[in-house]
């Protein structure tokens, strides 16, 4: 074997060896280094009482290390990362958003840790990591929801473009591009199937009702303030297991796909018990909770309830990462000359 | 002819704090009529029931011949068609001198071509001409309550109501202003209620004065009358001072009083003998002279004028510039008595004198 | 001769404590208003200086719509809340109207309700389609529009107006009762009715205070963000508060927040300069007088109207805003309607006990709350005693710069502070304390104005007595001035914390994770929709509020929050 060779076969078992002891984070020494750390600050634009359900299920596990949440929308938390980063601080341990140019901004500007969650080899298609800086733990399609009280089956809106016609006027509702990831998602995977900016303009003069986080229009639809709404199907799907009188649409124009990433600051207070953490995040466990409320997940081996049809069922609408990084800014500039907020 | 006529009226603050009590009073037409006691006798809530600011618990009000006020009905003050000046002088900050003065015209219908003359006439009276249009702020407090005379009398009421105007006052602009409500009364010739605590003030402005105690009238009358013939204890030591003396009525006029002092009164047949009286003895009528030399008794001169005369010795001297104030004690007897004299007769302390007092300045009152 | 003629000991002490003071002050106040000017004048990441931010800010047309809304917002409260507050003051203050201690209770009570709980509560009270008032109107008239969509501007100067009117109360109710009865009863011998009275005398003596109302109650309207950012941002407009705010989201517009914040600080000098100029003009103080007050005006047969019109107003304040909270916060589920099986005391666990973010608020609020409250008190009481006292040349400045944050509105403030303390050596931001700085700014006027008042009442005789037994000047200060003075400084110490528990629009721009206060934490709920929570944490919000209220009234009589 000539040294080049040599030397090249080694690099490559470092690098494999090193992606593998990256990969198996049931390393001791870290659990040891992250029990000394004692916590984990998770920021996270997961819903409210999921999220809660997931810190709960890994403070059970009783590791010595304690999850503290801090829930906000997916554009606030970004915005306060950048902010305490402006600062040159680092709160959070790690991140979790549905913009997924979140990640290209942060990984451009050097701030994601490179890990690797265990099991991530075996994770379906559908989740892609990108280069280990961040993976995918949760998808949801983008969909319509109604009042089943309010609105029969037979006269709820079918498609996207029902959405501007004048039965709605005033019943509708509409999260923000500017607070959550899903609905910028959702935004940017529309806006070629339903005719571009038009189309959000004759839904501004439906005169929606603007709330901020996709976890809001569910409950204004639960609560009759609302008709019809647009969210995550996850969001939806919540509130028809509590029993609440509402129903979702699988638009046949197609559904965009909301896919929301986890990374680890590269500058975490709490390094190792990120690792720790985002082990658990993938885990088995922690991923049933998540598909028990209505999400798709990466880890192949949940089992999804009955009434959710499978992912390769749906139409979906995928969205790049670099173009949601690019066009982000017009989407809320849009937005806000639109619906003037 | 009496302009107001109060009759019976009582008035009560809580259970038993009765602030007038019966009373009983008539205030003739163009007189000006002073309510004098101390402070709480009642006279400042009297005052407030005439103008229509309380109503009676009991008696009514009379003008001429128009109930004013009774318990069932009582005719509020805007329609009284009086004035009142205020201790306060209550002069509106927010309006000038004019405004003031011209505010009550409007309410008793006087064409707004005459008010600019009124409010000149009305202004010359209290020799503040020119002030029309300042503002009561940049005014002294006199001013100010020349401003509130003004406004009181601009509207030609029929009867004026004053409630301690000079109080706020400094003690010479005080002065200065008794005499000017007398004048000013003497030329409008107003039916006017004065209330004070101040006797001398009283005593320059008014025709007649209601000596008030305990929501009561003690006595009604001129200053004169009221001075030198107090009908009770009360009136003889709240005007002026006097010297009270409590003994037993005797025959003709003899006052057994107590401390061993007899008097000669000039007690008339309303006073049967026998009757624990008090007899009031002015300081000005007791005259004192000094006794002549030591070792000679003094021999009183049967003075039939005098008729009561007696030694002493001077126990107090101040000097007030204007006058003296002595307190002799009379010998033999525990009773000291206060007499003033002229700053010239300079008695000393310790100095036998002689005391004599007419008959008729012993007042017997009750 | 001036009370600080003669002495030693404290006369000794005295510079340095003006020094420091002042130094003090000038940190709190001077910096962030400074650093705020240059960063409204800065070219954004870069050197140099330049008007561009100020282009950018009103150059730009959806910008320039958030103006205009501000102050029709503002205007529009202030004229609703004399409305409301003036007749009430004088119904209370001066006539024989029933029920007046009641009336006084719930006002008070409205004064300290923050005006986002009242969004909140009106929320669930009149969103257009599922509010409760909307629903029993369509069951009761049949009709397809709601009776009120609150979701307007009409609703959000509504809802803001119901907790600002108690300053136009307050106000009012102090110059009525200040008004010699003598002034009105010389109106009344001169032939003016009660009517008439009202018009010529109350009236234009109470108007500078009614109009200090005004202004007091415009400026906290210009500058409230809760309230807006609940109403306006779904109603689908912007006022300039909740504008700067949305110049704080990724990418920051730090400089443009700057250049707009302008206008609300000019505002709000102009505006307090003019009240001064009014409540000092034509000394309208006035001489003797008796000090009773006017016998109550006999209202007659009116009485039940007006009672009847003070119930609805504070029945529309407190009465269903509560209700809605208390309903919101011990229900299940929203849509689950009304039932006994939609009554639980879950949301009360969750929110204490179960949701991290929650606790560690009530913690950091409470905190913050006692120390601001503690450190402005006792600043402010050295710095009141000082000027008062005249113990030192220069005082007046003290006391100039201790009023001056009245004059900067709660978010402008905040982004001088972030500009000031985001970059180290003077890292502030990230932690807890730049949010004490920011309240306790904010709080200095109010603990300056108390103190100073407590302080009137402490006549410098009292100590002169003690000095000429002996006793040197802190002796004196210790024996006869602290506890005389105590109750002032225990009042002045309650104004702040009471305030600092529900402040928002500072603390909004400036927390992060580990710093979030209670009205933060309810903001942030209320963004992710979730109903029970927001009023379960009101309700507590809300309860400890009156609770501390009602025990200063008990133990502080009617001095404090004197009505």
């Amino acid at each position: 074997m000539t040294h080049r060779r040599l030397w090249g076969l080694l690099t490559g078992l470092v690098v494999v060896l090193g992606l593998v002891a990256n990969a198996v984070a049931a390393d001791p020494a870290v659990m040891e280094t992250a029990k000394k750390e004692g916590k984990v600050v998770w920021y996270s634009s997961l819903g409210l009482s999921l999220a809660q359900k997931v810190c709960d299920g890994f403070n059970k596990k009783a590791l010595g290390i304690t999850c503290e949440l801090a829930r906000d929308g997916s554009q606030r938390i970004f915005q306060k990362v950048m902010q305490e980063a402006s600062a040159g601080l680092t709160l959070a341990d790690v991140v979790h958003t549905s913009d997924i140019s979140h990640y290209l901004d942060f990984q451009q500007k050097g701030m994601l840790m490179r890990y690797l969650p265990a099991g991530a080899d075996k994770f379906t298609p559908d989740f892609r990591d990108r280069d280990g800086f961040y993976t995918i733990l949760r998808g949801t399609p983008y969909v319509i929801g109604y009042n089943t009280q309010k609105v029969a089956a037979a006269e709820a809106p079918k498609r996207w473009r029902d959405l501007p016609d004048a039965r709605w006027k005033g019943k509708l509702v509409h999260a923000h591009p500017g607070y959550s990831g899903v609905v910028m998602t959702g935004i940017l995977g529309l806006l070629p199937v339903v005719g571009g900016w038009d189309y959000y303009a004759a839904l501004a003069k439906n005169n929606p009702l603007v709330v901020q986080s996709a976890e809001d229009p569910p409950m204004k639809l639960a609560g009759g303030e609302a008709w019809v709404g647009v969210t995550g199907e996850y969001n939806l799907y919540r509130e028809v297991k509590k029993g609440n009188p509402v129903a979702i649409v699988f638009p046949e124009e197609g559904l965009p796909f909301v896919t929301s990433a986890n990374a680890i600051l590269a500058k975490a207070p709490h390094p190792n018990a990120a690792k720790v953490f985002t082990d658990f995040l993938f885990d088995k466990d922690a991923q049933q909770i998540l598909a028990d409320d209505g999400l798709y997940v990466p880890n192949a081996a949940v089992a999804y309830p009955k009434d959710k049809r499978p992912l390769k069922e749906l139409k979906l609408l995928r969205v790049e990462p670099e173009e949601m990084q690019k066009r982000d800014d017009e989407i809320k500039k849009k937005f806000r000359e639109l619906f003037g907020v | 002819m009496a302009a107001v006529r109060l009759q019976a009226l009582t008035k009560r603050f809580g259970e038993d704090v009765a602030a007038v009590r019966d009373l009983t009073l008539e205030i003739r037409h163009g007189e000006l009529l002073s309510l004098l006691g101390p402070s709480g006798c009642g006279k400042t809530t009297t005052l407030r029931l005439i103008a229509g600011f309380l109503a009676p618990d009991a008696g009514e009000i009379w003008l001429g011949d128009r109930r004013l006020s009774s318990p069932r009905e009582t005719l509020p003050p805007e329609r009284r068609g009086m004035s009142m000046l205020f201790q306060s002088y209550a002069v509106w900050p927010h309006k000038t001198v004019g405004e003031n003065v011209t505010y009550g015209l409007k309410f008793r219908t006087v064409p707004r071509a005459d008010w600019p003359r009124r409010l000149r006439e009305a202004l010359a009276l209290v020799r503040l001409e020119g002030f029309a249009d300042r503002y009561p702020g940049e005014l002294s407090g006199g001013q100010q309550q020349r401003v509130a005379l003004a406004r009181a009398l601009v509207v030609e009421p029929t009867i004026l109501l004053l409630d301690e105007p000079l109080s706020n006052l400094d003690a010479h602009l005080r002065e200065e202003m008794r005499f000017e409500i007398r004048r000013l009364h003497e030329a409008s010739q107003i039916t006017t209620v004065y209330v004070t605590h101040d006797q001398a003030e009283a005593m320059v402005t008014s025709d007649r004065i209601a000596v008030m105690s305990a929501g009561r009238v003690e006595q009604v009358g001129t200053p004169t009358e009221v001075y030198e013939r107090p009908a009770t204890a009360f009136v003889a030591g709240f005007i002026g001072r006097t010297n009270l003396l409590k003994g037993r009525l005797g025959a003709d006029g003899r006052v057994a009083c107590e401390g061993g002092l007899e008097l000669v009164t000039a007690a008339g047949p309303e006073h049967p003998p026998g009757a624990a009286v008090a007899v009031s003895i002015r300081p000005h009528t007791v005259a004192l002279a000094p006794a002549a030399g030591v070792g000679t008794p003094a021999a009183p001169a049967a003075d039939d004028a005098w008729r009561n005369i007696f030694t002493g010795t001077v126990t107090r001297a101040a000097y007030f510039g204007d006058a003296m104030d002595y307190q002799v004690a009379i010998t033999g007897t525990d009773c000291t008595l206060r007499a003033a004299g002229a700053p010239e007769s300079r008695l000393a302390v310790g100095q036998a004198v002689v005391v004599r007092i007419a008959p008729d300045r012993c007042i017997l009152v009750r | 001769m001036p009370a600080g003629a003669t002495g030693q000991g404290r006369r000794d002490a005295a510079p340095a404590v003006w020094l420091l003071s002042a130094a003090i002050l000038a940190v709190l106040v001077v910096a962030p208003l400074a650093i705020l000017l240059v960063t409204a004048v800065r070219v954004p990441e870069g050197h140099g200086f330049t008007f561009t931010n100020f282009v950018e800010a009103f150059g730009t047309a959806i910008y320039q719509g958030p103006v205009g809304n501000s102050l029709v917002y503002a205007t529009a409260v202030g004229i609703l809340s004399v409305i409301l507050g003036a007749p009430m003051a004088w119904l209370v203050t001066r006539t024989d109207l029933p029920g007046k201690a009641v009336v006084r209770t719930l006002t008070i009570a409205a004064f300290v309700t923050p005006s986002f709980l009242g969004a909140t509560a009106y929320v669930i009270l009149a969103g257009p389609n599922a509010g409760l008032l909307n629903v029993l109107y369509r069951a009761v008239t049949g009709a397809e529009a709601p009776l009120f969509n609150i979701f307007s501007m009409t609703g959000l100067i509504y809802v803001t107006s119901l907790y600002t009117f108690p300053v136009v109360f307050i106000l009012t109710g102090a110059a009525l009762t200040a008004t010699p009865a003598d002034l009105e009863d010389a109106a009344r011998i001169a032939g003016a009715g009660r009517l008439a009275v009202m018009r010529t005398i109350t009236l234009p003596l109470a108007l500078p205070a009614i109009v200090g109302g005004f202004i007091l109650a415009f400026l906290e309207a210009l500058v409230l963000f809760g309230a807006p950012a609940m109403l306006a941002i779904p109603a689908r407009f912007h006022v300039m508060t909740t504008q700067i705010w949305a110049f704080f989201h990724y990418p920051p517009q730090v400089e443009v927040a700057a250049a707009y914040a302008m206008p609300l600080l000019l505002v709000a000098v102009g505006l307090l300069w003019a009240q001064r100029r009014l409540m000092g003009r034509r000394g309208y103080t006035t001489v003797g007088g008796r000090a009773a007050a006017a016998p109550p005006v006999r209202l007659g047969p009116w009485r039940w109207v007006a009672c009847g019109g003070c119930g609805t107003v504070l029945l529309l304040a407190i009465g269903l805003p509560y209700f809605a909270l208390l309903r919101g916060a011990l229900a299940k589920a929203w849509g689950l309607g009304w039932s006994w099986q939609n009554v639980t005391l879950r949301n009360f666990r969750y929110v204490i006990f179960e949701f991290d973010p929650t606790r560690a608020a009530i913690v950091n609020t409470l905190e913050l709350a006692t120390v601001t409250a503690t450190l402005a008190a006792l600043l402010m009481g050295a710095i009141a005693y000082v000027a008062q006292r005249r113990l030192l040349a220069g005082a007046r400045v003290l006391a100039f710069l201790a009023m001056a944050p009245l004059a900067i509105p709660g978010i402008v403030l905040s982004i001088g502070l972030f500009k000031a303390y985001s970059r180290p050596p003077l890292l502030l931001y990230g932690t807890i304390w730049i949010i004490f700085v920011a309240y306790l700014t904010k709080y200095l006027p109010i603990a300056y104005t108390a103190c100073h008042a407590a302080l009137q009442t402490v006549h410098v005789d009292l100590e002169d007595a003690a000095r000429v037994l002996g006793a040197n000047r802190l002796v004196a200060f210790k024996d006869v001035t602290v506890p005389l003075f105590g109750v002032g400084l225990v009042s002045a110490w309650l104004l702040v914390f009471l305030p600092s528990l529900r402040e928002l629009s500072s603390s909004i721009l400036l927390f992060t994770t580990r710093s979030r206060v209670v009205a933060v934490v309810i903001y942030t709920l209320y963004e992710e929709g979730l109903w029970e929570a927001v009023s379960a944490l009101g309700i507590l919000l809300l309860g400890l509020t009156l609770l501390l209220v009602a025990v200063a009234q008990r133990f502080l009589g009617r001095r404090f929050l004197q009505i």
